[in-house]
């Protein structure tokens, strides 16, 4: 024992002496290794990864064990949703539990029948909240206040782990691009107001900047279905912050009051669907962006000559080839937020990178403190480096002095080798993520790197997310995630149905001229109330009080 | 014989226009396959491949996942159909002949099977206390017996001449003998047909693997298809690889259109062979004799 005890001693001080060269960063694995003297087997459902070739037989899998001393038995389930949840449900139908669930996309309502009704879940909280136990996610959820909220389910307790990935870029990520050599042609400046785009706009239509005699340019396109390609939430939160695309409700909360509201029956958001009317009307924003798919989009914009003026997209990539339509790519640039008639400008903030359940344990778990311990050892730059990149010293190394990162800080460590597609040595995004933008932020990067070539685009990204940061607003909120009992989910469903059908249907009516916006919008405010639109919003008031009020 | 030429030419044009309604997409696919992705992404390619390569096809053999599911595959359909055609014609023969007792009891024990079935968690339940979970057993023995391959064979040993039997009987020949010597060489054609039957079952067979196995060296082709093909829709808040992304946004799109060929060729290979005694056994066995 005591001798075990002074070779620990004197390999802690050699590798503090090895490391003093260089900074430590700041979240490093702090369990003691191995985790167990004898070695434990887990019974692992995992979430398959499709370019990771076999997770019992790869690299990091066998790092991971002899690291910890933990075995894994990997029982594998699909990469996509759907498929998980009919595999999860099956083996907890048929009592065959697996001890440890990692990435199985487990929502609210599932987590709400698993752990609050049917106990299959374990609570963490008891582990969550020893220091002793999981040094580095109490430390880190202590930082991040609001979290803790985010992750509680209905009854007070913690059914799941989550992964923590803060990617800056998309915490704003309704963004729109617009195609600067066409302003430079035109002699036009950024446009900064909702009527100054207008007339961009109206000059892309009609002035020919691509140059080929025709008038076949489309001054603004979106599609239906790919990451923030709809047009009308950037629009409209130019009158009113829209929370955009994929909260159809447009739930926002007021900072000061806490009060929760939809912007749907409110005049700002007539006033938006007025200016829509306008620019669909005369046909500058392009009429099939409704309808279309981005798949249509995607060749739209690879016409020759280039017909597309402006696009919304979280990213360009979802729309143009960084690689083999580079002239393309560099051509657009961001389009910050615009102001409106009455000076408003706004942008959604969506919530911290912070997907909750990302690891449950259940019931069959034999050993929840020490499985506690080894998923604490993920939340660490050192073994999140080790599963995303790979090995040590191969795949990447901690950073140098004077290496700067992406936002030209000093660096935490450097990508050496890129991989292949498919591989066996890292588990890539599978298994328990931890990305803290600090972490994002320290990948070593060339300064002044090309940021209009592919390798420079997270660097481009990071800079257009840093020009529209300013325009979030700091009187309202977009509605965090707000967990529901089961009574209460089953009442809302039924509402959300309705009431999502009904306001989408008539944005569509009034945006296309098929309802006149002014003649119309006694008869829409009427009828969503009808449809419940006051009670809906008091079930999600009563959620967020109990979720979030406490915890502030 | 002025009409005849007019339905005849009628005839033609109507053939001719679902020949090229059923052709067009897999040729689309099949020249798509060698295609540049870029091409096939900006539309075009329409009929023939454009900027052709290989690359598609090159980057699936250096894959090892779809190179195992494909081995996979093939020892799934080989052996389940093995499996099925031995068991079907073994249980179809007893059923068809009038003197064997309890006929009736074991129709209708195969009928009740058409009807109602355990459901999903009893079967699953069933296949784990065998200890059939995460093997080859899985996926080929639970689906190796359907009653409607058993009564279409049945009704086709029904319509051989009884008389035959008498006279090999007469001879001194077995029950077995009778079966293995007489009926199964003029039976090739429903032989045939079980046998496309499930192969295609088994090769398509998705559920099954989703299911009962869970170790990715085991996994069909078909899995391993449907994993790459979503590959496609990257959630990009997850990325910090921006070049391993690009890379595999790429490899999706290049793949998508070869791994189809690759997956749907085996099966389309196997159809003009037997299908002449698939038509056949299928008008057989649909008479009662």
């Amino acid at each position: 024992m005591k001798k075990i005890a002074i070779f620990a001693l004197l390999v802690g001080g050699l590798s503090v002496l090895a490391g003093a060269q260089t900074p430590k960063p700041e979240w490093l694995s702090k369990g003691q290794y191995p985790l167990t003297k004898e070695k434990v087997t887990f019974n692992v459902l995992m979430q398959s990864v499709p370019n990771v070739t076999d997770f019992s037989t790869n690299q990091f899998t066998q790092w991971l064990e002899t690291k910890t001393n933990v075995r894994l038995n990997f029982i594998m389930a699909p990469y996509d949703a759907g498929a998980q949840k009919e595999k999860l449900n099956l083996l907890i139908a048929a009592g065959d539990l697996p001890e440890i669930l990692i990435g199985m996309n487990i929502d609210a309502s599932t987590e709400a029948r698993f752990g609050s009704e049917e106990k299959i879940f374990l609570p963490l909280n008891k582990y969550i909240n020893d220091p002793k136990v999981m040094p580095n996610l109490n430390a880190w959820l202590a930082k991040n206040p609001t979290a803790r909220g985010t992750i509680t389910g209905v009854d007070g307790n913690i059914y799941g782990f989550p992964e923590i990935n803060e990617c800056y870029h998309c915490s704003l990520q309704q963004k729109m691009w617009i195609n600067q050599d066409w302003l430079k042609k035109l002699g036009l400046k950024m446009p900064t107001t909702t009527e100054e785009f207008y007339k961009v706009l109206k000059a892309f239509k009609e002035k020919d900047p691509n140059g080929n005699g025709k008038a076949d340019e489309i001054p603004l396109m979106g599609a239906t279905d790919s990451w923030n390609t709809q047009a009308e939430p950037f629009l409209v939160s130019s009158f009113i912050l829209d929370s955009g695309m994929y909260n159809k409700m447009k739930l926002l909360v007021d900072t000061k009051s806490g009060k929760v509201s939809s912007i749907l029956d409110q005049t700002a958001y007539k006033e938006a669907m007025k200016y829509l009317a306008r620019l669909y009307k005369e046909e500058l924003y392009y009429n099939n962006s409704i309808t279309q798919k981005n798949d249509q989009a995607k060749q739209l914009m690879a016409m020759d000559p280039a017909i597309i003026g402006v696009f919304p997209s979280g990213y360009p990539g979802i729309m143009i080839d960084s690689v083999a339509q580079n002239a393309l790519w560099r051509a657009f640039t961001i389009l910050p937020p615009l102001k409106g008639p009455n000076g408003y400008s706004s942008t959604p903030l969506s919530p911290a990178g912070l997907t909750p359940n990302r690891v449950v344990f259940t019931k069959a778990l034999k050993n929840p403190e020490l499985a506690a311990r080894w998923v604490d050892s993920f939340y660490s730059y050192d073994f999140t480096s080790r599963k995303y990149w790979g090995a040590e010293g191969t795949d990447w190394r901690w950073a140098k002095p004077g290496e700067t990162g992406l936002d030209g800080k000093p660096a935490v460590y450097k990508v050496l080798s890129k991989g292949n597609d498919v591989q066996n040595i890292h588990w890539g995004e599978g298994g328990i993520n931890f990305n803290p933008a600090a972490y994002r932020f320290g990948l070593e990067t060339t300064p002044g790197i090309d940021l209009g070539s592919p390798d420079g685009l997270e660097a481009m990204l990071l800079q257009v997310t840093a020009k529209i940061e300013p325009q979030v607003r700091k009187d309202v909120v977009i509605l965090p995630t707000v967990k529901f009992t089961v009574p209460e989910s089953e009442e809302l469903q039924l509402l959300q149905v309705e009431l999502e059908r009904y306001s989408e249907q008539q944005r569509v009516a009034f945006e296309t001229g098929a309802q006149d916006v002014e003649k119309g919008w006694a008869a829409y405010v009427k009828k969503l109330n009808d449809l419940g639109l006051q009670k809906f919003l008091a079930i999600q008031q009563k959620a967020y009080d109990r979720q979030y009020k406490a915890k502030k | 014989m002025k009409t005849d030429v007019l339905f005849q030419g009628f005839l033609q044009a109507f053939m001719w226009f679902w020949a090229i309604v059923i052709l067009y997409p897999l040729i689309y696919v099949f020249s798509a396959s060698f295609s540049s992705p870029h091409a096939v992404v900006s539309g075009q390619v329409w009929l023939w491949p454009v900027e052709p390569t290989f690359k598609a096809y090159e980057a699936i053999f250096n894959n090892p996942q779809i190179m195992i599911g494909f081995r996979n595959s093939l020892i799934y359909t080989a052996l389940g159909t093995v499996i099925s055609v031995v068991l079907t014609l073994l249980l179809a023969f007893p059923l068809s002949r009038p003197r064997f007792v309890g006929r009736g009891f074991f129709t209708w024990m195969l009928v009740f099977t058409m009807l109602f079935s355990g459901g999903l968690i009893p079967t699953y339940m069933v296949i784990k206390g065998l200890g059939m979970l995460n093997t080859w057993w899985a996926i080929v023995l639970p689906s190796a017996l359907s009653a409607w391959n058993v009564f279409i064979a049945r009704t086709y040993f029904k319509s051989l001449p009884e008389e035959l039997y008498e006279a090999s009987t007469i001879d001194g020949i077995s029950d077995l003998g009778h079966f293995f010597r007489i009926v199964l060489p003029l039976s090739t054609p429903i032989v045939a047909v079980i046998a496309l039957f499930s192969a295609v079952g088994l090769w398509n067979s998705y559920f099954n693997a989703l299911i009962y196995l869970s170790n990715d060296t085991l996994f069909p082709l078909q899995i391993v298809l449907r994993n790459i093909l979503i590959l496609g829709n990257i959630d990009i808040s997850m990325v910090q690889n921006f070049d391993a992304m690009v890379r595999k946004q790429g490899l999706s799109d290049l793949l998508k259109y070869a791994v189809i060929v690759v997956a749907s060729v085996p099966v389309l290979l196997f159809y003009p062979l037997i299908q002449r005694y698939f038509v056949r056994g299928m008008m057989i066995g649909s008479i009662k004799g």
